[in-house]
């Protein structure tokens, strides 16, 4: 046996050693999980045009791409824009009315794209809450400035939302973010002028 | 173990922690009361002409109830009617920033309470009424920009009530400053 | 004998701190409406107001007046028009938070594609003491009409406040191609 005063300062050395181990291995078990996530996030399956997918909230397919036209609704193009429009379908899959699709479309090959207007192609309207399985055509357009050289195919990415039922911070249920789930490449066609391509009929 | 010392603290510090817990609620509950009084009305002065509040005398300066054909041709529907209030305050103060957040409203003795209409309807039924004058504009608008000292501003709000209450009402009025203290002006129809 | 005795403290401690969580309502709950169950038919009173079901109604399409222009709104489903009769009984107050339960759980609220029609109570202002009548519209799948439950508040998400939940009835209501939808209701 050890004299007390040595097995005094062994304790103390034992305890900083675990300690120390202890942190290591919390910041590897970290750093690990953060690569992971990061090669997950890096393999998003590429999706063929109009094959509907389910990014959790909404179901959606993206039919085609559009250059130019004019508004859905006929309002005017602020001066200086022009218009990058895709037709898709979109369903609502939560149990609940929603409008949060904004998100759900990232325009990859465009920079600095703003958020895009959704618009309800059976009323030629701006649209609204989507009702819960009630699928619709719907058109989304994105204001680029007029003298943006557009690529000949967009490259779209869809990001998905998962459904917690108690968050983290109120224990209430809600939709979060979970990362782009499909990549879709849409050629780009000009719009047939004057009514807006592809119209869809319900 | 530790020292008599460390011990000694260690007990005061346990013994201090329910006192320190209850401070500490009652400053959070004061605040929360503080907060919740700000949005309240409690206490009313009551009053039939020139009441001193938030810096100016006020006074009924005129009534009318439309809707039952004797004010104006105009019959409402039902039991609706429109009521309109005019009140003059004359400043006898500074008011600066004291008339934030204005709230009137038309009480009865039962607890009940309407709220103005909105401005833009306010000021078409102003046009239609007067269709040659300007609407006068309401509390909210006027509380932005408040008479001077010694000058005197009218007010005029707009309400639907139902015809069996309207011999009941009082108008009542309140800033944030000023809350829970607020006004209280019979409209004696 | 020492070390036996902390690791029951440390479980009996662990299975308290557990329980305690598991039992903790969640705030949504705590702060969530509070509810007045009613029927269709029947006047259904909340603390601050009070509403009756006149009549529920089903179309393919929808059409009023809207400016001398003629709109007309069509549905892959069916509209839902339910027309109520509204009373506060304190304060002067909107109801604009109207949402319908459908058969499967499911949430439908007012569809804003009918928003600008005549008549919609969620553009209306109640005041005590004058009933205030009108309808609300909803678009859902037909096979969400077959057990529906409307929820009526103040404004969407109500907390601490009321909500009316009136089942609403399945007799008499038949689907109807066309509605005209008029100053004065249906």
């Amino acid at each position: 046996m050890l004299k007390p005063i040595s097995r005094k300062t062994n304790k103390a050395m034992l305890t900083k050693l675990l300690a120390g181990i202890g942190g290591l291995l919390a910041a590897a078990i970290s750093l690990g999980y953060s690569l992971y996530e990061k090669r997950q996030a890096e393999i998003i399956p590429q999706v063929a045009i109009a094959t509907p997918v389910d990014a959790g909230r909404w179901k959606v397919s993206l039919s085609a791409g559009v250059i130019g036209g004019e508004m859905p609704n006929g309002s005017h193009i602020a001066p200086g824009k022009q218009v990058v429009a895709i037709d898709m379908v979109l369903e609502n899959l939560s149990a609940e009315s929603s409008n949060i699709y904004r998100d759900l479309i990232r325009l990859q090959n465009i920079p600095n794209a703003p958020k895009p207007q959704f618009y309800l192609m059976r009323d030629k309207d701006i649209l609204w809450d989507m009702q819960p399985m009630m699928p619709e055509a719907v058109k989304a357009v994105w204001q680029v400035p007029a003298d943006l050289t557009l690529p000949k195919e967009l490259k779209v990415k869809v990001e998905g939302e998962k459904f917690k039922p108690r968050d983290n911070l109120y224990a209430a249920p809600g939709w979060f973010s979970a990362g782009s789930v499909a990549q879709v490449t849409l050629p780009l066609a000009p719009a047939p002028a004057p009514i807006p391509a592809a119209e869809a009929k319900p | 173990m530790a020292s008599n010392r460390e011990r000694k603290w260690f007990w005061l510090s346990l013994a201090s922690l329910p006192v320190l817990l209850v401070v500490a609620f009652r400053i959070n509950a004061w605040r929360n009361i503080e907060e919740y009084s700000r949005l309240s009305e409690s206490e009313i002065l009551t009053g039939n002409g020139n009441l001193d509040y938030a810096g100016a005398l006020w006074r009924l300066e005129n009534v009318r109830l439309i809707g039952d054909g004797r004010d104006t041709a105009q019959k409402f529907p039902g039991a609706m009617r429109l009521i309109v209030v005019r009140l003059v305050a004359t400043a006898h103060d500074d008011i600066g920033k004291n008339w934030g957040q204005c709230q009137v409203s038309l009480t009865d003795d039962t607890g009940r309470r309407w709220l103005p209409l909105e401005v833009s309807l306010s000021n078409d039924i102003s046009r239609d009424l007067e269709p040659k004058a300007d609407p006068v504009n309401g509390c909210g608008i006027t509380s932005l920009t408040p008479p001077k000292k010694s000058s005197a501003v009218m007010i005029e709000e707009k309400f639907v009530v139902p015809a069996d209450a309207a011999p009941k009402l009082a108008a009542q009025l309140s800033f944030s400053a000023s809350r829970p203290k607020a006004i209280s002006l019979p409209l004696g129809l | 004998m020492r070390l036996v005795f902390l690791i029951v403290v440390i479980a009996v401690s662990m299975t308290v701190l557990a329980a305690l969580q598991a039992t903790t309502p969640p705030y949504a709950m705590l702060t969530g409406p509070i509810r007045t169950e009613g029927r269709q038919g029947e006047t259904v009173s909340g603390t601050v107001f009070s509403a009756q079901i006149r009549q529920v109604q089903k179309a393919k399409t929808l059409a009023w007046d809207q400016f001398g222009r003629a709109v007309e709104r069509q549905s892959s489903g069916t509209w839902v028009i339910v027309s109520a009769e509204l009373q506060a009984m304190r304060e002067t107050m909107p109801v604009r938070g109207a949402t319908i339960i459908g058969t499967s759980g499911r949430l439908y609220h007012q569809s804003q594609r009918a928003q600008a029609a005549p008549n919609v109570l969620s553009a209306k202002t109640v005041q005590p003491g004058l009933p205030t009548t009108g309808i609300y519209i909803f678009e859902m799948p037909k096979e969400e009409t077959r057990d529906m439950t409307l929820l009526l508040s103040r404004q969407y998400g109500p907390q601490l406040e009321d909500e009316l939940a009136i089942t609403l009835e399945q007799n008499g209501i038949v689907l109807r191609e066309k509605m005209e939808l008029g100053k004065n209701g249906i």
